[in-house]
């Protein structure tokens, strides 16, 4: 995740590549769509493992 | 995804846990699906410096907080509904249900009229990105407070007919749990829609 | 909920609506081969028209352009969609997880039954857009806007309304199906099956399940938008509009990679099964591989925008998506060393399900190796769009599905109709298949690295394409051979399953649970009381006991102790 943060806060402005998209507001868009994609998942399905274990450890004490 | 205490997951689990389990894992896609359209609303909303476009109608955001008030209401009665129940007062809690329901299709009536309004104001499906966004998302979320209403006016017929009790609250611990989702995602889609 | 009434029971109760999970495994197994034909009948026309443009093949005519469109569009959604995923996803998992854990059915039996149905109308849905006006879908099986959003691109419109929705139905089937299989491996595993004694085969068919189930969301509002551009008019992926077409790309790959594991997996999971069996050894490194699935799993939701490199992303998103790509790799590498050290120094059995098992992975293996060549981007520039692509996706699908598939249907065969497939016909499908298949796909990657664009309808337009004339037919009549190949199959696994030899419970002496409930098991699986799990699912050729294994369901006394994994 530390690398993470760094690849994504520092490296960008260095990028010599044939493929230089990215200026207009069209592609910060789809930049932000995915940025916010990305970690839903993973707090999705924490979410979830939290809940099931919470819900079978009321379980086990009731039973 | 492998963190649950090991030996302690027996066969003979009675079948609410497996039904809430299925019940979660239902919805955490559509939680998914939510931010499937999230993220194309933000592909949309981040790529239009002028947003709303020109030409097109401001949203009723006064009437629509009034709106998500009545549904975290809502959402307060089931909760209601499932803690008197396992009180073992089944009677007040096919009431608790009742006004669930009734504060739900409140909401849907009121956001209705809000959308005869804006169709009025000339936003509709195909007048820009805009209007068809809105009521993708927006619709998307009102059938699925449908559904909730649904469910929860089918847990409440199923209540009447004295089929829960203290001992076997199930099937409305299963409608509470996804009318609290259908609800908690409302307060998201409202900043992000109307105030964002 | 574990048990219907028993006693005789109705035709349409016990093979049609039956909430049996291996009925309904036997049914998405069937329906899936079904897809698989008319798959290889796309495969057999487009073949055709590239080893002999512009004749008329045999069974059908004249294979025009856009009819070639419509065949690579359908090819692609029918082999990864229609066969893919009920061959590996559906029909493996409702047959081995409940027998594998122990449970007497899945969790909601009537559910699994619903999901069926569902998929049979998505099926339903598809065909039938070979029969509209229009005909069907031709804007590839990634169904990329704009050409699928709007008709004046491809001519098609209600073709492409029934391709949508075919792929909701399908999709609203899976999520069901996973709803079941997540449920039933968490809550209905018997006592002592902790989760590391839980079978490779269920393993990676709940990774399949994972993979599918938290990406599928963002495909569906994708594909709700599209529906939404092609029936009322709206703009989202049209730039006339106001709309982003790469946005379908995002929604599309964020649950396209994560597909990729979903028919990967479970093929990984049967080899995994299969391989310490005939080769009587403990798997090396079971918690490695375990692991390493969940790794994989975890990197495979954060590396899609790795297909929109060239399509204009931000450069910001390239890097941590190549470090991601490039990290999704060695857990792969992982589970692969760990097949081939299982392998080391084992007594070796050559049976049908082990064959095709070492034919994955060794065709598997050409797959993934040229992926590095299009995961660097210099070469990819060069090899985007061309045969060299679809050499390389057919050598990582084909094994996945077929080599993979095969090898878990021959495994589970006694089990799952309670009679024994023919060997030597078994044997005989595997050599044709390996065979024809490597001399059908291998000249494909020298094809494409001279240049040929894939999805042409006919090379002979294009002068540089000229030199492999001879190499297309070549490969076209591999590629014939390859389909004819599975007639052995299509043979033995019928015939087998009226006349073959009777089964017993253990045919091939393998310690996991699904061994010890008769072939075929019974509706409830096993009788009145519920098996007990001491070992570890590979107890193989343990020095401490007289004989080569010990099933999961014996304790092991005193001497071992309640081992776990060796």
């Amino acid at each position: 995740m530390a690398l993470f943060t760094f690849v994504f806060a520092v490296v960008s402005p260095a990028f010599g590549c044939p493929l230089c998209f990215g200026s207009t507001p069209y592609e910060l868009g789809l930049y932000w769509s995915v940025l916010f994609l990305l970690p839903v998942p993973f707090v999705i399905v924490g979410v979830l493992i939290a809940w099931i274990r919470r819900q079978s450890d009321g379980n086990i004490k009731e039973g | 995804m492998t963190a649950a205490p090991a030996d302690s997951i027996a066969s003979d689990r009675p079948a609410p846990l497996v039904s809430k389990v299925g019940m979660a894992l239902f919805i955490g896609t559509e939680a998914m699906f939510f931010a499937g359209l999230i993220s194309a609303y933000l592909v949309f909303r981040v790529g239009n410096p002028n947003w709303p476009p020109a030409g097109q109608p401001r949203l009723p955001v006064e009437s629509t907080a009034f709106n998500t008030l009545i549904l975290l209401l809502s959402a307060a009665f089931c909760h209601r509904a499932v803690s008197t129940l396992r009180a073992g007062l089944a009677r007040s809690s096919a009431y608790w249900l009742g006004l669930t329901a009734v504060f739900g299709l409140f909401f849907l009536v009121l956001q209705g009229r809000e959308w005869i309004r804006l169709v009025q104001f000339g936003l509709t499906l195909t007048s820009s990105v805009y209007g068809g966004l809105f009521y993708t998302l927006i619709g998307v979320h009102g059938l699925h407070v449908l559904a909730g209403t649904a469910l929860v006016l089918y847990v409440l017929k199923r209540s009447v007919e004295g089929r829960y009790s203290a001992a076997y609250p199930l099937g409305v611990e299963l409608a509470r749990m996804y009318w609290n989702f259908v609800v908690a995602l409302w307060p998201g889609l409202y900043f992000l829609v109307y105030l964002l | 909920m574990t048990n219907d009434p028993h006693g005789p029971q109705k035709f349409i109760w016990k093979y049609i609506l039956s909430t049996d999970h291996k009925m309904i495994a036997k049914q998405y197994l069937l329906t899936g081969l079904v897809m698989a034909l008319v798959g290889a009948f796309t495969a057999y026309l487009m073949r055709w028209q590239l080893g002999y443009p512009n004749t008329n093949a045999p069974g059908w005519g004249l294979v025009t352009p856009d009819k070639f469109n419509m065949l690579v569009t359908m090819h692609g959604t029918i082999m990864v969609f229609f066969v893919g995923m009920p061959l590996l996803v559906a029909a493996l998992s409702n047959f081995v997880i409940p027998l594998q854990i122990g449970a007497r059915d899945m969790a909601f039996p009537r559910l699994n039954m619903l999901s069926y149905w569902i998929f049979v109308l998505s099926c339903v849905a598809l065909l039938a857009s070979f029969f509209v006006p229009g005909g069907a879908p031709a804007g590839g099986w990634t169904g990329y806007p704009p050409l699928s959003a709007s008709e004046q691109y491809t001519g098609v419109h209600w073709g492409m309304v029934l391709w949508i929705t075919a792929l909701a139905l399908e999709f609203a089937s899976f999520t069901m199906g996973g709803i079941n299989y997540l449920a039933t491996f968490m809550c209905l595993r018997v006592p002592g099956m902790t989760y590391f004694r839980v079978p490779m085969a269920t393993w990676f068919l709940i990774g399949a399940s994972l993979a599918f189930f938290f990406s599928v969301g963002p495909l569906i509002a994708g594909a709700v938008m599209l529906l939404l551009d092609n029936v009322a008019g709206t703009g989202f992926y049209i730039p006339a509009q106001g709309g982003e077409p790469l946005l379908w790309q995002h929604l599309f790959w964020f649950f396209g990679h994560p597909e990729v594991y979903v028919i990967f997996l479970p093929a990984v999971g049967c080899v995994l099964e299969i391989l310490p069996v005939f080769s009587r050894k403990p798997i090396f490194g079971y918690r490695a591989i375990v692991w390493s699935m969940g790794a994989a799993l975890a990197l495979s939701y954060i590396v899609w925008a790795h297909h929109m490199f060239i399509s204009g992303m931000n450069p910001r998103l390239a890097t941590p998506f190549s470090i991601t790509t490039i990290l999704i790799s060695v857990p792969f590498a992982v589970i692969i060393f760990c097949m081939l050290a299982s392998l080391r120094q084992g007594s070796i059995r050559l049976d049908t399900p082990m064959l095709w098992g070492l034919g994955f992975l060794a065709t598997f293996l050409i797959g993934g190796l040229t992926g590095i060549f299009l995961g660097s981007a210099s070469a990819d520039i060069y090899l985007h769009d061309t045969y060299f692509v679809v050499a390389h996706f057919h050598y990582t699908f084909f094994p996945s599905v077929f080599f993979g598939g095969f090898a878990g249907i021959y495994f589970w065969y006694p089990k799952l109709f309670g009679r024994r497939y023919n060997e030597t016909l078994g044997k005989i499908h595997f050599w044709m298949t390996f065979i024809f298949f490597n001399a059908t796909f291998w000249p494909i990657f020298r094809v494409g690295a001279g240049g040929m664009l894939r999805r042409i309808a006919d090379p002979t337009q294009y002068r540089i394409l000229d030199q492999f004339k001879e190499m297309n037919s070549m490969i076209s009549v591999a590629a014939f051979i390859l389909i004819l190949g599975q007639v052995p199959f299509v043979w033995n696994f019928f015939w087998s399953m009226f006349r073959g030899p009777a089964a017993d419970a253990n045919p091939w002496r393998a310690g996991t649970l699904e061994w010890l409930a008769p072939s075929p098991p019974p509706h409830g699986n096993w009788g009145p009381g519920l098996p007990t799990v001491y070992v570890g699912p590979y107890e193989y050729s343990r020095p401490d006991m007289a004989d080569d294994f010990v099933p999961q369901y014996r304790p092991v006394g005193v001497l071992g102790g309640p081992a776990g994994q060796a």
